[in-house]
């Protein structure tokens, strides 16, 4: 059983920079299609500055760091036995190549299922860049089996 | 891209769909090594047989990627308030995912007008692997 104590938790913030390879690297993975994905002139023209970050590029910058789902194990849940429930973006303004996202994690509940043999952790997080500027916000259910 | 008007859009009208490719171990640990997701469950069969499963499965971020190119190929990313999704069964390898969309409602939000989204991703078998909806500003 996770601590509820984690409830309301704030981890400490993140700073990603939005890797062009990286960015050129995931469209590759997902076989992206649509130029503005991968050719900066294209960006340019659809009235970007730069090449834009997918959708759920946000989820991605949230997991730079040296061990992945380091978070959970801080909270005493191995990773072999979550599973990602829901997941939710709004978006205020575009993430672009060259951007620097501070992404702050914070825990909004835990939740216990059927008599204990499932948890659910309710995270948020908020994305700003190097402007201060709100870019977007995610909501994460992560459903843990015990 | 040809842009669909508020008053163009009708509820119930399907945006273009998108087959993908079927899901590989190839898939799966390029998908890892791009997203930063580095989740043995997903890469690793020795792994992911002693967590209980029979074999690595995909990354719920991965499915939700191909669907938001539905959203993407359909309008700028710039007019998406919104995007939402539960993962209602996992993705195994071969799985051939078909990402749809249907207009579901149009309203008013914070003063821009709105067209909200019921989305999902299938299997071949129509299994539905997620369930998500969309807000997007036409």
């Amino acid at each position: 059983m996770i601590d509820k104590k984690w409830i309301g938790h704030a981890f400490p913030p993140l700073t990603a920079k939005v890797e062009s390879g990286q960015l050129a690297f995931f469209a590759k993975a997902v076989s992206e299609n649509n130029p503005v994905y991968k050719d900066e002139n294209d960006a340019i023209v659809q009235g970007y500055e730069r090449i834009p970050a997918p959708l759920t590029f946000g989820f991605s910058l949230n997991l730079n760091t040296p061990e992945t789902f380091g978070y959970l194990k801080d909270m005493g849940v191995p990773i072999g036995r979550i599973l990602h429930g829901e997941q939710k973006f709004k978006y205020y303004k575009p993430i672009l190549e060259g951007d620097e996202i501070t992404l702050q994690r914070s825990i909004m509940d835990i939740a216990t299922k059927k008599e204990g043999k499932m948890e659910l952790i309710f995270e948020e997080v908020t994305m700003n860049n190097q402007n201060k500027e709100l870019v977007g916000k995610m909501n994460i259910i992560i459903v843990v089996r015990n | 891209m040809n842009i669909p008007t508020y008053k163009d859009v009708s509820i119930g009208a399907k945006i273009p769909s998108l087959i993908k490719k079927p899901i590989t171990r190839t898939t799966l640990a390029l998908f890892a090594g791009a997203s930063n997701d580095h989740n043995p469950i997903h890469i690793d069969i020795d792994f992911a047989k002693k967590s209980g499963y029979e074999d690595v499965f995909a990354h719920g971020m991965l499915v939700m990627a191909y669907l938001g190119q539905v959203l993407t190929n359909w309008v700028p990313q710039t007019s998406i308030r919104e995007f939402s999704t539960r993962f209602k069964a996992i993705t195994n390898l071969g799985d051939e995912l078909k990402c749809e969309g249907v207009i579901a409602d149009k309203m008013e939000v914070n003063g821009e007008q709105c067209v909200k989204l019921d989305l999902s991703v299938k299997n071949q078998n129509g299994d539905v692997k997620l369930a998500g909806s969309a807000l997007v500003a036409l």
